[in-house]
């Protein structure tokens, strides 16, 4: 945990964490900070520039696009950190019971893993998409059944390697509960390694959902979603590009900042991939991290 | 190393079997009765419970489950996929021809990830800390955030319709592979360079590197040296990227009218034409493992420490 | 770690990369599609492809299977007029047509049109009966008879005035060569598509495009423009970026009505020098499709479509949403429609009547809820469009709006074309979008199609009076007083009208966009087709 404390050293990790910060904030609190009903139809300011009342200016439905970025939100980020803090927990128990206690239990569900592992990443969700219709509940249903494996797979490898520490052995020759030991000792450990997987995956899935909105597959109108927008903007990107100026800041600067936290947390964890030319010798559990990558 | 390759090829050989029902268990999950659809599909005007009854007596759908699906698999062995509910053609006919296109883009695009992956990581760990490691990585985190069908319309615009150097869309050429091998490759380089930079950090400090600057070997041979075991970093990649990409060019291919899987499967998505959707699932996840497997068994062909690990 | 200058950096690449994309003035270096000499080539763009272009089935892309088959008689601004039949003879008692056929006339494959190739194409046409019961014509026909090589008759069961106005649709009575038939059949796929038509399919590459050539042996002479080549484009912005490159010249509203650029695009094009936009006038109503036959479904009831019919502004939509380049239309026919009604009461745009009307129904706003609520059920239908139309979807959005400010909620789902047909015919939705189907055909067939199970059986059999509208529509299909016949017609429009059960939106028109050159850009009486035959460069 000592070694997260590094992160406050890095600019840019601290600058991320502020923009994720402040875009979840705004989020929870959008009906305070949004200036207008996010679906407030008026053809009469279909594509108004910015003014002092609607700040960004209208969308072809002359909606506020600064309400509905702040409301898009919702779906773009915080259900997105719902679904990926579900998959989390999915994997991090299986990963925990395999990883700590081995063996037969540890067999089975990593060849469960192995299973949906085997679905890349878009194919898994399509097949969701497609068989239970496009929709916000779907997608995320389809997160976690993607993502999922990869995190008992991580947090097994990273397990694995703490279970092997003396003063584990240590804790369970004397006799102490498994329960303990994992929420004492193991948890706390692998909780770097988590946070480190779970704030790039967050990158992959709001792409996803952009993704899955430009298919014609994405949230159903008129709830507001940040790839929806920039994909209602793009049909005029020609003849009207300013209108993906918001969304798509919205969308690159969210999945920079989780980017940049990601690597950050990477370097905080792992001082030997920072500047600094110290040896030493850890390949184990670095060669899972890269795989989860890829949208 | 051939005990290994069988090993394998064995531990594949269940995991297919279990993709498979997989597959099969996920389209059953599908609310609407496969009947229905059917009728759907053949446009007949008036459903009635007779009929709906009558067609699944046709479809065998009234067998117990786990014969319906050793049916199925034996039928999918042999290619056999049914027939399209919206076309009525073969599905095999369509998922075929597609999958073959859809494998040509990526296995450029993947050739395109290793090149800049290796090139771009190799910079940055010769640079380390210096401006070109910062300003690519900066510029690498940045590319990857944005959207692929926005990344890939400016594309578009700059090389095709401004400089008037490629394609705008379509297949044909090798010309037409430039522009979206490349918006692929942007996208998943920015990921895959970080591993080739950090493999090449690791090995810098590698005692056998220390002992070869030791010893006065000049800094162009340490780094061919290294470079040379980076190799085995860009191999993996390789192995790891073409399954995944193969999964996701769906976007780039309804951006650049390719007629491949990806627009196959959002087409049929669409159109509720499960029987191609539940083709598409099984036939990307089996070349997943494919390629999975023989990506691991190329490496532990040139790695023999991670043969032990495995017997 | 600070990576800060770096960011700072790529910031500045990536927004001198979008700083060009916005951009959109025409570049000198692109080619220009109508500065070469002696061209004779198009590249039109499509967002699907041809299909199946057996021209008996109904999958195909009707614009392509336009210029390869042909029909018998052709339906012009003046009336029938002959195309592959010279000339006919309709019996006294309007049973019995005569055709004598055009002599020297030969498929593309060289086999000779004749009236055995008549007989063999709608033989095989009667025997997928149900699939073209929406053509009345097709329920209707008794014997075909061969009389000579070039005299083929027609004998139907009871006189039926639109026989021949149903002759002249782009499918399914159009010829394809006997060789082509699998088993004397054409409803279980063919050996190839060879139609008498001005173009020849030479080349098709599923999901890529098609390409055709001109038909040198046209009877009516070889058409100027030699190849003709359909490219499929999915995508809006792409088809965009290529009609600026040149690499496709030619675009038109597809057969669905789905536009895939939006109007500030095309004017774009046109102010770029390189390509002249012709638009038809309007030919066809859109509308949304209320299913009144779908029982527990809020649209069954008349007092639910009536207050949807007067919630959607139409002036907004036409002049906003679609640029102006639309009418807005107040009932399902325009005036310039044979037969059209003139004494209906329009139902004007009018939210305090829609209020009115659900609270009178006993639509409820109560309980603090947005949406009404009546017996425990609430205000809720579901509006699909076409997923690949982006103006539907924007008007889909404004509708969906506009009904929520009087209590109801409407979901709406994108989905493919063919989907929608497919929940049209089955009767799986409450409300769609839909449109006539174009002066040839209006009113006559798409009054049929109200009978029909694969077309609006299912949005009209809810009515009160539906056995009475079936009747009527039975009776002037036969009847062969004129007189009579505008009567039952103004009757069944006023039916539909007062039900609301076809809620009319805009007027629509085919749109084209052509290189500059291009001579003789025109429409026939379809939406389906365009006359390439007649177009060449100047």
């Amino acid at each position: 945990m000592k070694r997260l404390l590094n992160l406050g050293r890095d600019k840019l990790a601290v600058l991320s964490l502020i923009v994720i910060g402040s875009v979840l904030t705004a989020g929870i609190f959008a009906p305070f900070v949004a200036p207008h009903d996010p679906q407030q139809v008026n053809m009469g300011l279909r594509y108004a520039g910015m003014s002092s009342a609607y700040w960004l200016g209208n969308d072809h439905l002359g909606r506020c696009i600064l309400s509905r970025l702040i409301y898009g939100i919702r779906p773009s980020v915080l259900w997105v950190l719902v679904a990926l803090l579900a998959s989390v927990g999915v994997g991090a128990l299986l990963g925990l019971a395999a990883g700590y206690f081995r063996e037969k239990i540890d067999a089975v569900i990593m060849r469960i893993c192995d299973v949906f592992l085997s679905f890349p990443g878009y194919v898994m969700t399509l097949a969701v998409v497609g068989i239970l219709g496009p929709g916000l509940e779907n997608i995320l249903i389809a997160f976690i059944a993607t993502k999922w494996a990869w995190f008992a797979r991580v947090i097994r490898t990273s397990v694995m390697q703490y279970a092997e520490k003396d003063y584990i052995k240590f804790a369970r020759a004397s006799g102490i509960g498994h329960v303990r030991i994992i929420r004492t000792h193991i948890v706390p450990a692998a909780f770097a390694d988590i946070a480190v997987v779970s704030s790039s995956s967050v990158c992959s899935m709001i792409l996803q959902i952009s993704g899955l909105s430009f298919l014609g597959l994405g949230i159903q109108a008129p709830n507001p979603e940040w790839g929806m927008m920039l994909n209602e903007a793009r049909e005029v990107m020609f003849s009207k590009p300013q209108l993906m100026l918001a969304p798509g800041i919205a969308i690159v600067a969210v999945v920079s900042a989780f980017n940049f936290l990601s690597d950050a947390l990477q370097v905080a964890l792992d001082p030997k991939l920072g500047a600094s030319a110290e040896s030493r010798r850890n390949k184990e559990g670095k060669q899972a991290r890269y795989e989860y990558i890829g949208s | 190393m051939k005990l290994y390759t069988a090993r394998r090829l064995l531990l594949a050989l269940p995991l297919l079997l279990a993709i498979s029902f997989l597959t099969f268990v996920l389209i059953n999950l599908s609310p609407m009765d496969p009947a229905v659809v059917v009728l759907q599909a053949q446009e007949v005007p008036q459903i009635t419970d007779a009929l709906i009854a009558q067609t699944k007596e046709e479809l065998g759908m009234n067998r117990p489950f786990l014969t319906r699906y050793a049916d199925w698999l034996l039928d999918c062995l042999r290619l056999d996929f049914g027939k399209s509910y919206v076309t009525g053609e073969p599905v095999w006919s369509l998922l075929g021809p597609a999958f073959l296109n859809t494998l040509k883009l990526t296995l450029v695009a993947s050739a395109a990830i290793i090149f800049f992956s290796v090139l771009l990581g190799v910079i940055c760990a010769v640079t380390e800390g210096r401006a070109p490691d910062k300003s690519i990585r900066g510029t690498a985190f940045l590319m990857t955030a944005i959207p692929s069908y926005l990344l890939a319309s400016v594309m578009i615009w700059m090389f095709s319709v401004r400089l008037n150097l490629l394609p705008t869309s379509g297949m044909g050429t090798y010309k037409h592979y430039i522009l979206p091998a490349s918006v692929i490759a942007v996208s998943y380089a920015g990921l895959y360079f970080r591993s080739v930079r950090t493999s090449m950090l690791s090995q810098l400090n590698e005692d056998y590197v220390l002992y070869a600057r030791a010893s006065g070997l000049s800094e162009k041979r340490v780094t061919l040296h290294i470079l040379r075991n980076s190799l085995q970093v860009a191999v993996s990649i390789f192995g790891m990227a073409i399954p995944i990409v193969l999964g996701s060019t769906v976007v780039i291919e309804n951006v650049f009218a390719w007629p491949g899987l990806g627009r196959l499967s959002v087409r049929s998505i669409l159109g509720r034409d499960f029987r191609v959707i539940q083709a598409y699932v099984l036939l990307l996840a089996s070349a997943f493992v494919v390629f999975n497997t023989l990506s691991d068994i190329v490496n532990a062909a040139m790695n023999p420490r991670l043969r032990k690990g495995m017997s | 770690m600070n990576l800060l200058k770096g960011m700072f950096g790529a910031m500045i690449t990536v927004g001198l990369l979008s700083g060009c994309g916005t951009s959109s003035e025409p570049s000198a270096k692109s080619a220009e599609p109508a500065a070469r000499a002696n061209k004779t080539e198009l590249v039109y763009a499509s967002a699907k492809d041809i299909n199946d272009m057996n021209p008996h089935l109904y999958t195909g892309s009707m614009p392509a299977q336009g210029i390869v088959y042909e029909s018998l008689v052709e339906n012009t601004e003046e009336g029938i007029k002959p195309l592959l039949a010279e000339s006919w003879d309709v019996s006294e008692d309007g049973k019995v047509y005569t055709f004598h056929l055009r002599k020297g006339v030969t498929f593309h494959d060289g086999e000779p049109f004749n009236a055995e190739a008549v007989k063999k194409n709608i033989d095989a046409v009667q025997s997928n009966a149900e699939k073209h019961a929406w053509i009345k014509l097709s329920t209707k026909i008794k014997e075909t008879k061969v009389i000579d090589d070039s005299t083929f008759r027609l004998v139907l069961s009871e006189p039926y005035y639109p026989a021949l106005l149903e002759l002249t649709m782009t499918r399914p009575y159009v010829f394809l060569s006997p060789k082509d038939f699998v088993d004397g059949e054409t409803k279980n796929g063919v050996n190839g598509y060879h139609g008498t038509g001005p173009y020849v399919l030479a080349e098709h590459k599923v999901e890529e495009s098609a390409t055709f050539t001109a038909n040198e042996k046209y009877w009516n002479g070889a058409p100027a423009i030699k190849k003709i080549t359909a490219r499929v484009l999915p995508a809006g912005e792409t088809t965009l970026l290529a009609l600026q490159k040149g690499e496709v010249d030619f675009i038109f509203t597809d057969d669905r009505g789905a536009d895939s650029l939006d109007v500030e695009a095309m004017n774009g094009l046109v102010d770029s020098g390189k390509y002249q936009l012709v638009r038809s006038d309007p030919m066809n109503t859109k509308m949304i499709v209320a299913n009144s036959g779908k029982s527990g479904s809020p649209a069954a009831e008349t007092a639910v479509r009536r207050a949807v019919w007067h919630a959607i502004d139409r002036q907004t939509i036409a002049r906003d949403i679609m640029g102006g380049t639309e009418t807005p239309a107040e009932t399902l026919f325009s005036a310039n429609v044979n037969y059209a009604a003139s004494d209906l009461t329009p139902m004007a745009y009018d939210p305090g009547q829609s209020k009115r009307l659900l609270e009178e129904a006993g639509w409820k706003a109560d309980g603090g809820g947005q949406i009404r609520m009546k017996e425990g059920r609430p205000l809720k239908m579901q509006l699909y469009y076409d997923s690949s139309s982006s103006s539907q979807k924007t008007q889909a959005e404004f509708i969906q709006h506009s009904l929520k400010e009087i209590g109801a909620e409407l979901e709406l789902v994108g989905e493919d074309s063919s989907s929608i047909a497919n929940r049209r015919a089955t009767g799986e939705y409450d409300l769609l979008f839909n449109q006539t189907w174009g002066l040839a055909y209006d009113p006559q067939s798409t009054i049929a199609a109200f009978t029909s199970d694969s077309a609006y059986k299912h949005t009209t059999s809810g009515i009160a009076d539906a056995d009475k509208l079936y009747d009527m529509i039975d009776e002037v299909m036969v009847s062969m007083d004129e007189a009579r016949r505008k009567s039952l017609y103004a009757d069944i429009m006023r039916t539909v009208h007062d039900e609301a059960v076809f809620i009319p939106l805009t007027n629509g028109s085919v749109t084209v966009i052509a290189p500059r050159g291009l001579q003789g850009v025109a429409f026939k009486q379809t939406q389906f087709e365009l006359p390439f035959e007649r177009m060449s460069f100047e």
